[in-house]
C-alpha cells in the first residue's frame, strides 16, 4: 500500500511537469532543417489534466490497497491483552487470574486511546513456563502474531505472564525478553506444594559437613572449606538413617555407592554428559544407573538436573526443614566435583530450603528502557509474521482490482480522446 | 524623375542612388523601334560602320553612289542599328517572400524585392526604355504594361506595395507568356516550383530574351534565430500541418543544405543563359541595384 502512495505521489508530481512545445517559425527554407528533438520540459505551478490525475491516482490507490490485503472490519477491539501461563496453573487459575486481569486493566488504563471496552483478554497456556519463563515469551510472540495477522483492527498487544515464584533458569527469558516489543507485566504465582521461602540473602556462615568411610571422597574435597545458611550434613552412606534429623539441618543424601530410595535400577545403564543446576552446567561424562521416580506423598523437588532434564538431586520439606536426595556418582579420587563448572551443584545442594532453583522477583522489575515500557504494537508481529495478505471479505481483492482495471480503462479512453481532439 | 514624382513614390533616397546607372543589353537586341541598346539589325543610321557588296534586292537607297561612279562596283554602306529593350520586372509575391517579418531590425524578402524592382524601373525608365512590371501575391496577378511615358515608375512602386504576399508561387505562367523580344529580370526567392520556372525561362532565352534571376535571401534563412523552433513552411500544406522540429544545437545540417541549394541554382539558372545574382535582406536595395545592373553575381 505503501508502494502504491509513493507511485500517486510520483504520478502527482509528474503531472506538475509538462513537455513544452518549441516556439513555431514561419520559415520558407524549412525543407533544409534536419529534424531534431527539441522537447523540453517545464514545471507548473498546478497539475495538469486533473481528470487524468484523478482515474491514475485512483487505479493505483485501489490496486495497492487490493494487493495489501484490504479489509471491512467491522469495529473488533483495537487491544488484545494475552496473559501467558503455564499449563500446570490451570487448576489453580482462580488464584492468579484475578491479579492478572487486574494487571490487564491497569495497562489499558495506562494507554492512551484505548478504553477497556476495546480490549479482548485471553489466556494462553504453555508448556516450560515452571523450567524457563521465557517459553511463555516465545509462546506469547507465536500467539501475538497468529492474532494480528488474523485481525487487522487489533492495533496492540499486551502482556502478562504468570511465572512460578522459582525456576530452574532465566537465561530462555533474558533471551526472549528483548523479542516482545513492548512491556511485559509479571504475575508471580506459587503453585500448591512449591517451596514458597526464598532465604537467598541469609549470610553463609556455617562450616558443611560431609560424612563419609571412604579415603579419598571426592565429595570431601569439592565441599571443603565451603559453608552455608543453614547446617548442612552430607552423608554419603548407602543407607539413610531415617533418625537423624537435627533441628534446622539441611541431610542431604548422597550414597556413594547406588542411589537414594527414589531412583530406581535401570535395566542397563547409560551414559551422560552434563549435570546443571542453578544455571550452570558441569559438563563431564557420567554413568547412570538409576532414575529418579517422583513420589507423590514427598512432593519432592528437582533441584539438579542431567544434561537431559532427567532428576540428580531432590528436595523435599521436613517437618524441622528439608531434606535431599542425590544420584551422582563420581568415581574415588575425581576433582569434577572441584572446579568451577561444578558449583552450580555444590551451591545447589547446600543452598537452604527453597533456594536450591532461582527466583522470579527480578522478572517483575520494570526494565528502564522507555520503549519496553509501552504497549507492544501488532505491526511489530504482522511483519515479523508471513502471514498471507487476503482480503477479508474474501472478494473485495478482486473487486478493487477489477474497480482499478475500469479506472485505467476509462483513462485510456480519456486519453485517446484528448489527442484526438 | 522629377522631384514631384521621387516625393510620390516615397523612394527617393533609393532613386537618388541609382540615379545615372545605365544598364545596357548583355546582347544585342532584335529588330525593336530605334534605342539605346546595340541591335542586331543592320540598319541606315548615320554611324557608318562597313561596306557590303550590293546583293540583289538591297535597298537601292543604301548604294554608295560616289564609290560606284569611282570603281564602277556597287556597295552599300552599313551601319549598327540601336533598338528599344523592353523590360519586364516580375516580382514573387509568394507567401514566403513574407519571411522575416518587416520590424525596424530586419527587412522581409519582399520589401527588399519590391524595392529593388522600383530601383530597375528607376534605371530603365531612365534609358526611356519601356518598363513594365507583373507581380504574383496573395490576390492573384498584377501586371503594368511596359511604358516609356512619365510616371511609370510611381505607378510601378504604387503597384507594388498595394499587394500583400500569400499563396504559393504563379510566376510560371505569367512569365510563359512574355514576348521574348525583351529583358526579363525575376525577382524571386526560389523556393517556389523552380522546375517549372526555370524551364518557361530556358524556352525564353532560347527564342532571344534575356532573362535574369535576382535571388533574395534573408539574412534570417542564413543565420536561423537562436534556440529551438517547430519550423513550418508557409507555402508546404504539409508542413504547415505537422512542421519540423529545429534543434537549439547543430545547425550545421541546414547550412550546408541551404548552401548547396543556393549553389545549384545559381548554376542551373547560368546554365540556361541567364543572369544570376544573389541579393540578402541585410543589404540596402541601392547596392542591391547595382549588383543587378552590373552584374556582379552577388551583392
Amino acid at each position: 500500500m505503501g508502494m502504491a502512495a509513493v507511485a500517486a505521489l510520483a504520478i502527482a508530481a509528474l503531472h506538475l511537469l509538462s513537455v513544452r512545445q518549441p516556439p513555431t517559425l514561419w520559415l520558407p527554407t524549412a525543407r533544409f532543417v534536419e529534424a531534431g528533438d527539441a522537447r523540453a520540459v517545464a514545471r507548473r505551478p498546478r497539475p495538469n489534466d486533473l481528470l487524468l490525475l484523478a482515474l491514475r491516482v485512483a487505479a493505483l490507490l485501489l490496486a495497492g490497497a487490493a494487493l495489501a490485503g484490504a479489509r471491512c472490519d467491522g469495529g473488533g477491539p483495537a487491544r488484545v491483552h494475552l496473559v501467558v501461563a503455564d499449563s500446570a496453573f490451570r487448576s489453580d487459575s482462580a488464584a492468579w487470574w484475578p491479579r492478572a486481569v487486574a494487571s490487564a486493566d491497569a495497562s489499558a488504563g495506562t494507554s492512551v486511546g484505548t478504553s477497556a471496552d476495546a480490549e479482548r483478554v485471553m489466556a494462553v497456556w504453555a508448556t516450560g513456563v515452571h523450567t524457563d519463563p521465557g517459553a511463555a515469551l516465545v509462546a506469547a510472540q507465536r500467539e501475538a502474531a497468529r492474532i494480528a495477522n488474523a485481525d487487522r483492527a487489533v492495533e496492540q498487544v499486551a502482556l502478562t505472564v504468570v511465572v512460578p515464584s522459582h525456576v530452574r533458569s532465566t537465561r530462555g527469558w533474558q533471551t526472549w525478553r528483548s523479542a516482545w516489543p513492548g512491556a511485559v507485566h509479571v504475575v508471580s504465582h506459587t503453585a500448591r506444594g512449591d517451596t514458597i521461602a526464598d532465604p537467598t540473602d541469609l549470610p553463609s556462615r556455617v562450616p558443611v559437613v560431609v560424612q563419609t568411610s571412604l579415603d579419598d571422597d571426592p565429595v570431601v574435597a569439592a565441599f571443603a572449606g565451603m559453608r552455608s545458611a543453614q547446617p548442612v550434613v552430607i552423608v554419603r552412606d548407602s543407607v539413610m538413617d531415617s533418625t537423624r534429623d537435627a533441628r534446622d539441618t539441611i541431610v542431604v543424601h548422597w550414597p556413594n555407592t547406588g542411589a537414594p530410595a527414589a531412583w530406581q535400577h535401570l535395566i542397563s545403564a547409560d551414559s551422560i554428559g552434563g549435570v546443571a543446576a542453578r544455571e550452570v552446567a558441569l559438563v563431564a561424562p557420567f554413568i547412570r544407573a538409576f532414575a529418579w521416580k517422583p513420589d507423590s506423598a514427598l512432593a519432592d523437588t528437582p533441584i539438579v538436573w542431567w544434561s537431559d532434564g532427567e532428576t540428580v538431586a531432590t528436595e523435599h520439606a521436613t517437618a524441622t526443614g528439608c531434606a535431599r536426595a542425590v544420584y551422582l556418582p563420581v568415581v574415588s579420587g575425581s576433582d569434577v566435583l572441584q572446579g568451577a563448572a561444578a558449583a552450580g551443584v555444590r551451591e545447589a545442594l547446600i543452598s537452604p530450603c527453597g533456594g536450591a532453583l532461582l527466583s522470579t522477583a527480578a522478572l517483575t522489575v520494570a526494565p528502564q528502557d522507555s520503549s519496553a515500557s509501552k504497549v507492544a504494537e501488532a505491526r511489530a508481529f504482522r511483519s515479523a509474521g508471513a502471514a498471507s495478505e487476503r482480503s477479508e471479505p474474501w472478494w473485495l481483492t478482486p473487486l478493487l482490482l477489477v474497480v482499478a482495471l475500469g479506472l485505467l480503462i476509462a483513462e485510456q479512453v480519456l486519453r485517446r480522446r484528448e489527442m484526438t481532439a | 524623375m522629377s522631384a514631384a514624382g521621387e516625393n510620390r513614390t516615397g523612394h527617393g533616397a533609393l532613386l537618388d542612388a541609382v540615379r545615372g546607372l545605365r544598364w545596357p543589353a548583355r546582347r544585342a537586341v532584335g529588330a525593336a523601334p530605334p534605342g539605346t541598346h546595340r541591335s542586331s539589325q543592320r540598319g541606315t543610321a548615320g554611324e557608318f560602320t562597313e561596306y557590303r557588296l550590293y546583293r540583289q534586292g538591297d535597298d537601292p537607297r543604301a548604294l554608295d553612289w560616289k564609290l560606284l561612279g569611282r570603281s564602277d562596283r556597287a556597295f552599300i554602306k552599313l551601319s549598327d542599328d540601336r533598338a528599344l529593350l523592353t523590360t519586364w520586372i516580375v516580382v514573387d509575391g509568394s507567401a514566403s517572400m513574407a519571411f522575416p517579418d518587416d520590424s525596424p531590425s530586419s527587412r522581409s524578402k519582399f520589401r527588399l524585392a519590391r524595392e529593388v524592382a522600383i530601383g530597375l524601373a528607376a534605371v530603365v525608365h531612365a534609358s526611356s526604355d519601356p518598363v513594365g512590371v507583373i507581380v504574383s501575391h496573395a490576390a492573384g496577378v498584377s501586371r503594368v504594361p511596359p511604358r516609356t511615358r512619365r510616371g511609370t515608375v510611381p505607378e510601378i512602386a504604387r503597384v507594388l506595395e498595394g499587394v500583400s504576399c500569400g499563396g504559393a508561387d504563379a510566376l510560371t505562367p505569367s512569365i510563359a507568356a512574355l514576348s521574348p523580344n525583351a529583358r526579363i529580370v525575376c525577382l524571386t526567392d526560389c523556393l517556389g516550383d523552380q522546375d517549372a520556372l526555370l524551364r518557361a525561362a530556358s524556352a525564353l532565352t532560347a527564342a532571344g530574351a534575356q532573362f535574369e534571376c535576382v535571388h533574395v535571401i534573408a539574412a534570417e534563412e542564413l543565420a536561423l534565430p537562436a534556440g529551438a523552433h517547430l519550423v513550418r513552411d508557409p507555402e508546404s500544406a504539409e508542413s504547415r500541418q505537422a512542421g519540423v522540429v529545429l534543434p537549439a544545437r547543430d545547425r550545421a545540417g541546414y547550412a550546408k543544405a541551404f548552401a548547396e541549394f543556393r549553389d545549384a541554382t545559381r548554376q542551373r539558372w547560368r546554365a540556361i543563359g541567364a543572369g544570376y545574382t544573389e541579393v540578402h535582406t541585410s543589404n540596402e536595395p541601392a547596392r542591391a541595384v547595382r549588383a543587378v545592373v552590373v552584374g556582379t553575381g552577388s551583392c
